[in-house]
């Protein structure tokens, strides 16, 4: 596997963080963060509508092997080099029923929890910045 | 010749070959582990394996020769045993220290490469059509 297509919520602060979290993790092959909802998500995986991306994050492989929820989050960590024995740990057949169950429940409620924690969605921080004046007026920025 | 002189000499006799059998040991079961950690790759699999057993021999016979002195000298022959024993059984447990040490070592190797080939722990959903001219 060279490549690991993560197909992520962009309206959410907490998936935003953990996009930024794994891509600063070093890792035994590339992760790609795209927006489900993304003319380029449609592009890689044309039949991306009929899988339902917006319950339950998807992760595909270079080949189309296709993950959702808690196993596409065992995949992401299994990408990582520091947290591949988690990964081998949570996708065994004893812990995964487990995983599955945490990862559904923060999915269902990504939106809220990301109200709660004020982390902004990368939707969120592109609007402010296409908002933003140009210039940074008197050597402070409010973006 | 005194009792003194027949205990160090009885404490090399013992140590030393205990030394070479459990390096020879090493070298010769040691030789799996590295094959694995190296892909199957012999010639450096055995050079590994001979630096680490050149390195096990320099330790462990520096630390048996600077053992050796007794502090007082050896009055009678249960003198003898007492002092052997002491001095016999501190180097085994040395050499039993760094012979773990070893396997874990090898052992260290071996699980880092067997979990950058690891297979992904979860299977697929299913397979979806990927396009190829993005």
């Amino acid at each position: 596997m060279k490549r690991l297509t993560v197909f992520y919520d962009h309206n959410c602060g907490l998936c935003r963080t953990c996009r930024r979290w794994l891509l600063g993790q070093p890792a035994y092959f590339e992760l790609e963060f795209i927006p489900y909802d993304s003319l380029t998500a449609r592009a890689l995986c044309p039949e991306i509508g009929k899988l339902d991306p917006a319950r339950q994050i998807l992760a595909m492989a270079d080949n189309g092997d296709l993950y959702r929820g808690g196993a596409a989050w065992v995949m992401c960590l299994y990408a990582t080099r520091r947290h591949r024995p988690l990964a081998m740990r949570l996708g065994s057949p004893l812990l995964m029923p487990l995983a599955e169950k945490i990862c559904a429940a923060i999915s269902g409620n990504r939106l809220q929890l990301s109200r709660l924690l004020h982390l902004k969605s990368d939707r969120e921080l592109g609007e402010l910045a296409a908002g933003a004046d140009a210039e940074c007026k008197g050597g402070t920025c409010h973006v | 010749m005194n009792l003194t002189v027949i205990t160090y000499v009885l404490y090399l006799a013992i140590s030393l070959p205990v030394t070479v059998w459990v390096a020879r040991t090493l070298f010769k079961h040691g030789g799996v582990f590295l094959l694995d950690c190296f892909g199957g790759d012999t010639k450096l699999a055995e050079s590994v394996n001979r630096l680490l057993v050149v390195g096990f021999y320099l330790v462990n016979i520096g630390f048996i020769t600077l053992y050796l002195k007794l502090a007082n000298a050896i009055a009678d022959v249960p003198g003898v045993f007492e002092a052997l024993s002491t001095k016999v059984g501190t180097a085994l447990l040395v050499l039993g220290g760094m012979h773990f040490f070893n396997i874990y070592v090898f052992n260290r190797m071996r699980k880092r490469t067997l979990l950058e080939t690891a297979p992904p722990p979860v299977t697929p959903e299913r397979r979806v059509r990927v396009a190829t001219d993005v």
